[in-house]
């Protein structure tokens, strides 16, 4: 692959994907020899350190850490002030971690952490080269009512105006407007058909400061960061082909680590949207993914429902679904999806919210999407 | 502080993290950040973690002659400074001091 040019897995993503100055950062961020350098002088061509949108400047901690200071130079300084910047907005993110999980475990509730504080303390083996806007906490959907009210008791308070009862998480926020999404399930029913109470169930022990805590498994991060960042037009989509190319460079066992992949995928009828998302990283980043699990997720079953979504995302369009959405929570729940059902649950989200916060959140989302269509 | 009775260890809870060779620090009880210089940085290396014995301010300044020439008056002066700072900061913290010889408690070692 020729650096600079644009690949075919690249352009299977479409406008999901990393666009043309981000995809220059993540070759920056993640070969290791001259095309790295080369891809951050391109850069360097078309675009400001000053004037760069939010989801290239996340890149930038981790471009610093992996280049010479030779092809640095000048702007070397400042781009380890961003590191030391962003190392230090991760310790507060980890003590609100900390404060979160002892209220969660004092009640006997033990969450499970995902994506970036679960990879910014395993994959991400330089200090200060991941950003994370929050912290992800998963605690089930059994746990997910009392865990919010916990919170919230504990001084927390719910800072999402958007959230209602067919999403996943819930945003809390502390005294110091740390975040911390509260998570029913970890992408079901937004991505997934069915909810992922295995990933749940073969979480294992985890270390943050002196939080003891459990993450999710690294095969099932993987493909938590591939649909995150792939399906929703996020701020922070830009992230994931680096968690990517860190995750599949700690494999101690690679046999057993993609059959996981291939397992989780499957499971929740994903396979082929993880496949593309890989085979972009193994062609353009040099990611280490076997060809045969690539082609054993191509080959994998897809959701009908995430067919028409992917579909859509590759185009720059990304629909809530919130019908589907609960369409999947009654059915998960043994009951039978109806009208009423859907409006009763959206009523009583308008009801106890307002219409005004509502509005305020379709607003923010609305100038969020053009934002990031405008972007350079 | 006079260098020679007094011993220090990292403060308990602290955050620290090596970035482009320079470590970078959060106290605990205030949460503010520091940045470490080279020299900082081999300080901050040569402390032992909380909870075990100190060492003095003469044993660092053994180590870091080592490194850098300069005069050992100058090269205490400045490390009882830089620790005095580090307790004020409260990613340093007084300890009781290793059981030494008497050499290096003079400062004599290297």
């Amino acid at each position: 692959m020729k650096s600079g040019a644009i690949s075919a897995e690249l352009r299977r993503l479409g406008r999901a994907g990393p666009n043309v100055g981000e995809m220059e950062l993540l070759r920056a961020a993640t070969l290791s020899d001259e095309r790295a350098a080369s891809a951050w002088r391109r850069w360097l061509t078309e675009f400001d350190i000053d004037d760069a949108y939010h989801r290239s400047t996340d890149l930038l901690p981790m471009i610093v850490a992996n280049l010479d200071s030779d092809v640095l130079g000048d702007d070397r300084g400042r781009l380890n002030g961003i590191r030391r910047r962003l190392w230090a907005d991760n310790q507060f993110g980890f003590i609100a971690l900390g404060d979160a999980v002892a209220v969660l475990d004092a009640a006997g509730i033990a969450p499970v952490l995902a994506k970036g504080a679960a990879l910014a303390t395993t994959v991400y083996r330089k200090a200060g080269t991941r950003a994370m806007a929050d912290v992800d906490l998963i605690v089930g959907p059994g746990h997910f009512d009392r865990a919010v009210e916990l919170l919230v008791a504990a001084g927390w308070r719910r800072v999402d105006a958007v959230e209602g009862p067919f999403f996943h998480a819930v945003a809390l926020a502390n005294a110091q407007n740390r975040q911390v999404d509260v998570h029913r399930w970890v992408m079901f029913p937004r991505f997934t058909p069915v909810p992922e109470q295995s990933w749940l169930d073969r979480a294992v022990p985890h270390q943050v400061g002196a939080t003891h805590i459990l993450r999710l498994t690294s095969s099932d991060e993987l493909v938590l960061a591939v649909l995150h960042g792939l399906l929703t037009n996020s701020s922070s989509a830009s992230r994931w082909p680096v968690d990517v190319v860190l995750l599949s460079r700690a494999i101690d066992d690679p046999g057993s680590f993609w059959a996981a992949v291939i397992d989780a995928a499957t499971e929740l009828q994903v396979g082929p949207v993880v496949a593309d998302a890989l085979a972009m990283c193994a062609a353009e980043l040099d990611a280490a993914v076997p060809a045969e699990a690539i082609d054993d997720l191509r080959a994998a079953p897809l959701d009908r429902g995430l067919a028409v979504h992917w579909a859509l995302c590759r185009r720059g369009v990304t629909l809530e679904w919130r019908m589907r959405r609960y369409a999947r929570i009654a059915r998960s729940q043994g009951r039978t999806p109806s009208p009423w059902g859907y409006v009763g649950g959206r009523a009583e989200a308008l009801r106890t919210r307002g219409m005004r916060s509502v509005v305020n959140g379709r607003v923010a989302r609305v100038r969020q999407i053009v934002t990031d269509r405008t972007r350079r | 502080m006079t260098g020679q009775s007094v011993c220090f260890t990292r403060a308990e809870g602290v955050a620290a993290a090596e970035i482009d060779g320079e470590i970078v620090l959060m106290a605990p009880a205030d949460r503010r950040c520091f940045g470490l210089n080279r020299t900082g940085t081999q300080v901050w290396e040569l402390l032992p973690p909380p909870d075990s014995a100190g060492v003095t301010p003469d044993h660092l300044v053994g180590s870091l002659m080592d490194t850098y020439h300069v005069q050992q008056s100058v090269c205490l002066a400045e490390v009882t400074q830089l620790l005095a700072a580090m307790v004020d900061a409260g990613v340093a913290s007084p300890a009781a001091c290793a059981t030494m010889s008497t050499d290096e408690e003079r400062g004599d070692i290297g």
